[in-house]
């Protein structure tokens, strides 16, 4: 049984990379990336499940990662926006103005990105019930729609 | 951040889970079962719960079933909410859980943390209520998995001994073959705590409903079945049903009043759409 009683050496996948970290067992994994890893991009927002800012993919799923302690990322493959390079996502949402003040837009583009993965072929109803996940203060939610809509079309035109 | 001190388990086997805890118990340590973790992290986030130890479910096969055999259909407890949808063994489910929190957060939120977390609207459960005495549910316990009618522990509210945790839930495969519906009502925005969820069923015997969100946990009331399976108009049944409820929940999300305006309505649209 893998156990942590102590804070205890582990290992996380983080975009491609094995990464040491000694994070304490109540710690989330939006705590850890950030503090221990210095990954920077999953933002705090509410801490509580709901803004959807610290969005992450875990074994290509979007997870909240204030959702998700560390130690049980373990074993899983996560996928932050500092693994998005030049993405034909990222590039849509430069061309539509998909954010403002951006406090938001790692964790849409983390959602958007699980969405394009697990479902490639998406109607505009699918789209909207997965970034119904995310909240904008600046709310820019009509620019992120067509943001992610243009991102699919030309995944799929390729 | 969650200042609280506790440790993670990850155990194997329902022995090893149960064991631990008792174990853990015995040392004088509060110690949580953990499936999705959402509610346990974002209570220990506020300081609301302060546990020792958090045992992960997740890795224990016998609570990861999701199957539909020649006559059951089984629910592992730690089977998220996002696998139910997609699976989709169980329509009437499907759109029950999915219309719980976000699809982000249903990919996390486990059936078993759902139907034994403190929130009180358990959307899921409420099919499972309107077959209740078809629904099994495997409960492991120090001595052993027992797999019982979902009655004898389930009311709205689970009802389980000392270091019990649910295992999975199994209904016949034939709920399948039922016409039914559920619609959950926010004050505001399609993501929002529920204002209420109504499901209901048609079965050759007459209209079953549950309800969660009205009173203080998910419920079911022969006699509001009877009312709804009558022969009245349908706006009549819903006022009927409606006045047997008491007390509605007067809050934030809706005073009384409100409620039983919009559930009202919503009874009468879901009559109809089950074919009355
Ligand atoms: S910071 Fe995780 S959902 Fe808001
Ligand atoms: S761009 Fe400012 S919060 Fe979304």
């Amino acid at each position: 049984m893998l156990s942590y009683p102590e804070p205890g050496p582990l290992t996380l996948n983080v975009n491609g990379d094995m990464l040491s970290l000694t994070p304490r067992p109540a710690d989330t994994l939006l705590y850890s990336l950030r503090q221990e890893l210095g990954l920077t991009g999953a933002k705090p927002g509410c801490e509580n499940g709901d803004c959807g800012a610290c969005t992450v993919m875990v074994d290509g799923l979007p997870i909240k990662s204030c959702l998700m302690l560390t130690a049980e990322a373990e074993g899983r493959e996560i996928r932050t926006v500092e693994g998005l390079n030049n993405t034909v996502l990222q590039d849509a949402f430069m061309d539509a103005w998909a954010f403002q003040c951006g406090y938001c837009t790692s964790g849409f583009l983390m959602t958007a990105h699980a969405l394009m993965e697990r479902e490639p072929e998406a109607d505009e109803a699918t789209i909207v019930e997965w970034l119904r996940s995310n909240l904008c203060r600046c709310t820019g939610y009509e620019e992120i729609v067509q943001a992610v809509k243009a991102a699919l079309e030309q995944t799929q035109r390729s | 951040m969650i200042a609280s001190r506790f440790q993670y388990y990850r155990p194997e086997t329902l022995d090893e889970a149960c064991q631990l805890y008792m174990r853990l118990q015995e040392a004088k340590k509060m110690p949580l079962y953990y499936g999705g973790g959402t509610e346990i992290l974002t209570r220990a986030r506020e300081s609301a719960i302060r546990p020792d130890a958090v045992l992960d479910i997740k890795h224990i096969p016998e609570c990861r079933r999701l199957e539909m055999a020649e006559d059951t259909i089984v629910f592992g407890a730690a089977v998220t909410l996002d696998e139910i949808c997609r699976t989709n063994y169980w329509p009437l489910l499907s759109d029950a859980a999915g219309r719980v929190a976000d699809h982000t957060t249903r990919c996390k939120i486990t059936l078993g943390g759902h139907l034994a977390g403190t929130i009180p609207y358990r959307e899921a459960s409420l099919p499972f209520m309107i077959f209740a005495r078809d629904a099994k549910i495997t409960v492991q316990g120090p001595a052993g998995p027992r797999r019982i009618p979902l009655v004898q522990v389930y009311d709205g509210q689970l009802h389980l001994g000392s270091a019990e945790f649910v295992v999975d839930l199994s209904v016949p495969r034939s709920v399948r073959d039922y016409r039914g519906a559920s619609v959950k009502t926010t004050r505001i925005d399609w993501v929002d705590y529920p204002l209420f969820t109504v499901t209901m069923v048609r079965d050759s015997s007459g209209v079953r409903a549950a309800f969660s969100g009205v009173l203080a946990d998910p419920f079911t009331s022969a006699s509001i079945d009877k009312i709804l399976s009558g022969k009245a108009d349908l706006s009549q049944r819903a006022r009927e049903s409606v006045a047997q409820m008491n007390p509605i929940i007067d809050d934030l999300h809706g005073s009384s009043a409100y409620r039983r305006f919009r559930l009202t309505t919503v009874i009468s649209q879901l009559l109809q759409e089950i074919g009355e």
